[in-house]
């Protein structure tokens, strides 16, 4: 699939609390995300390989997920089964493992590929810079529609389908802006700024842009209605 | 665009719809079936079913406390259950609950018990004690899928028991949205109380679940035991909408399966031989 | 002792049972079948309370109804340290009765969604109840994600639960059974976490323990 060989933000990496299992979705692929206790990241396929559960209901055992309809434990960096509870003194057959991704944090976020990637994660214009990332938001739209909508806003450039920078006028450094494609229908927008606001100026900062990406909602349109626009 | 019209095996069988008592309740309701919207009214002493567009009377049939319809021409009665008329027995419907998984998955939940201690903490089974010994699973003469040897510690296997008890199931799949288990009555050790599930096949991808009930006066009374198996049902609700995908899939490596799910998994090949495909997925 | 008019299911019942758990107060069970018998509008329910909707209890021959209501009242009356239902903070009590009104303000929303997927309640229009659902959870969604970074768990400005997180918490966990997915709710997948994890807390058919 389109988009599958590329590292994409899923998540800011300080959402992923401990104990805590987080849910995204990219390219139609749900994936839960989760830090074993020992501080190593795991991205899995939503999906218990027994019976089709989703991970994101079961439970955070410290090293392992535990799966909520058989209590189906999967370990840590490996997603393999620890233990069948029905069969307690059965070895786990080696497919008994869950699908794993591709995983990297940086600029704060979680990044994952779906496939085989080049190279890490590069945001070029915040090398260098300190990274504050902001609050992250899902439009119920084509990430192809976002990113339109960011291309006629004033300041902002798009570079590809899924990222974009923002040099605002009095900003010591840019804006970068990313989508992450969740479907056809349903894209996120996070975001980072190459600054290290503290205190009140921080929280304005970060009010100021949710409150923009509110006001850019409604002027998300579809593909068909903008072409309906220009032939008008 | 018409909904996909199903295998014969299940269009031309009579499937519960509603409860009578729920259709008295509001006079009408709307349900659906195969994807087709229906309405049920009330017409003392029966109702009529007929397609929600006016389109077409609907065969209407009461039994159990619940109503039943056919949309193609059945070829065989509600079925009926000898036990039903056991004079020391309750015969409850003990109401009716929408889940967004086919139907087959439902029907497959119940024939597992693997699940009881973490779905049914505390009530069907302990987390300490999830062990499941190997069981029988025949396909009889009948063709029926019937699940015999089956025993399972339980803390409170019904609304009367005051301790555990170590439980014998049977399992006994009677057609494919119809499937049954008798257990140890928690009072009467040696006889057993039966559950049926009756499956509606709202669509491909959801379902209801309508639950009769025919245990023995000496055991539950009648609101305790509709309250146990909503609890009951209530928990493997919010499992079974978190199961992907929501069809059942039949190619049999495309879930792992283990020896404690030979039951799921004749029931699988069941219906593989028996041509069912609607709410599935083909190998 | 207190006596609980209670349903299983109903999410606004469970609501005064998760409250009286965490209290550590006894009670006794009266139960009620909101579905599929309709006890709830049935002529001796409705003599108890004339409004026939569930929750109600009878504390000491005081009868009780409305969820939040009955939330103000057992933390009013049995938690000796008052942080549950927090009364001498003009500020922060205004907070604990706004997120009050927003538990209330789920019921044709988020609950309706889950009573028509769930309860087959027919006559709902499901598509405009998960649309105000979605409303509203992205405000609570936005007001936790702030709140979080400002280090506030809870959904007020105070280092521990109220009665704003106990009222909320059920319908918006729920909303799943009604068609509304929380995946987006980041913020709020992680507070559900945290009510989890309070202390004595129990759980209800189609919610998990922690």
């Amino acid at each position: 699939m389109h988009g599958t060989s590329r590292w994409f933000p899923v998540i800011r990496s300080e959402e992923i609390v401990p104990r805590h299992i987080a849910f995204v979705q990219l390219l139609d692929e749900e994936i839960v995300l989760w830090r074993a206790d020992d501080g190593a990241l795991n991205a899995w396929e939503n999906r218990c390989p027994h019976r089709g559960i989703r991970l994101s209901i079961g439970t955070h055992a410290g090293s392992e997920i535990v799966c909520r309809y058989h209590g189906w434990r999967f370990a840590s960096g490996s997603g393999s089964c620890t233990l069948i509870p029905a069969h307690p003194s059965q070895v786990p057959p080696k497919a008994a493992r869950v699908r794993s991704y591709q995983i990297r944090e940086r600029y704060g976020f979680a990044w994952i590929a779906l496939g085989d990637v080049e190279g890490e994660p590069s945001l070029p214009e915040l090398d260098g810079l300190p990274h504050l990332t902001l609050r992250s938001m899902t439009f119920a739209a084509a990430a192809a529609d976002v990113a339109a909508t960011l291309a006629s806003e004033p300041g902002i450039v798009v570079h590809d389908p899924y990222r974009a920078v923002w040099e605002r006028m009095g900003d010591a450094a840019p804006m970068l802006l990313l989508l992450q494609p969740e479907s056809s229908a349903m894209t996120t927008l996070h975001a980072v700024a190459g600054n290290d606001l503290t205190g009140a100026g921080r929280l304005a900062f970060l009010r100021a842009h949710n409150a923009w990406c509110k006001e850019i909602r409604p002027r998300i349109v579809s593909e068909e209605s903008r072409s309906a626009q220009a032939s008008r | 665009m018409e909904a996909p019209i199903p295998e014969a095996i299940l269009w031309d069988d009579w499937h519960a719809v509603a409860e009578l008592e729920t259709v008295r309740q509001w006079d009408q309701i709307t349900t659906t079936l195969f994807g087709r919207d229906l309405t049920v009214t009330d017409a003392a002493p029966g109702v009529r079913i007929a397609y929600a567009d006016g389109s077409k009377t609907l065969p209407a049939s009461i039994k159990y406390g619940l109503v039943w319809t056919c949309l193609g021409t059945p070829q065989r009665d509600v079925i009926d259950f000898p036990e039903s008329a056991e004079p020391d027995r309750y015969v409850i419907s003990t109401g009716s609950f929408g889940i967004r998984v086919s139907g087959l998955r439902l029907v497959e939940n119940f024939l597992d018990i693997a699940h009881f201690p973490y779905v049914h903490t505390g009530y069907l089974g302990v987390e300490s004690s999830p062990q499941v010994l190997p069981y029988t699973v025949r396909v009889t003469d009948e063709d029926e899928i019937l699940v015999t040897d089956c025993r399972f510690l339980q803390p409170q296997s019904s609304p009367v028991s005051t301790g555990s008890l170590d439980v014998g199931y049977l399992f006994h799949v009677l057609r494919p949205y119809t499937v049954l288990l008798k257990k140890t009555n928690a009072v009467e050790p040696d006889r057993s109380d039966t559950i049926v599930l009756f499956v509606q096949p709202v669509d491909e991808e959801r379902c209801v679940g309508h639950t009769l009930v025919m245990s023995l006066h000496a055991g539950d009374p009648d609101e305790a035991c509709r309250w146990f198996q909503r609890l009951i049902i209530g928990q493997d609700r919010r499992i079974l909408e978190n199961q992907r995908p929501r069809r059942l899939p039949l190619d049999l490596k495309s879930e792992l399966p283990v020896r404690a799910d030979l039951a799921s998994i004749t029931y699988r090949r069941w219906l593989l031989d028996h041509g069912v495909r609607y709410g599935a997925i083909a190998p | 002792m207190i006596e609980l008019y209670d349903y299983e299911l109903s999410s606004d019942a469970y609501k005064a049972r998760l409250l009286l758990a965490l209290l550590g107060v006894a009670w006794t069970q009266r139960y009620v079948e909101y579905y599929p018998r309709r006890q709830h509008r049935a002529p001796e329910f409705l003599a108890l309370s004339p409004r026939g909707e569930l929750p109600v209890i009878v504390d000491d021959g005081t009868i009780v109804d409305d969820a939040q209501n009955v939330l103000v009242h057992l933390a009013s009356r049995h938690d000796p340290t008052g942080r549950w239902y927090p009364q001498n903070d003009a500020g922060l009590t205004s907070q604990v009765s706004t997120w009050l009104a927003f538990a209330a303000a789920l019921t044709p929303t988020a609950s309706a969604a889950r009573l028509h997927d769930g309860l087959l309640y027919h006559h709902i229009d499901v598509d405009e109840a998960r649309r105000g659902a979605h409303e509203q959870l992205a405000v609570l969604d936005e007001h936790l994600w702030f709140n979080e970074d400002a280090g506030w768990s809870w959904l007020c400005t105070v280092d521990q639960p109220t009665i704003a997180d106990i009222a909320c918490f059920p319908d918006v966990i729920l909303a799943e059974e009604g068609g509304i997915e929380l995946r987006t709710y980041p913020a709020i997948r992680r507070w559900t976490d945290r009510v989890k994890a309070i202390p004595g807390f129990i759980a209800m058919p189609g919610i998990f323990p922690a």
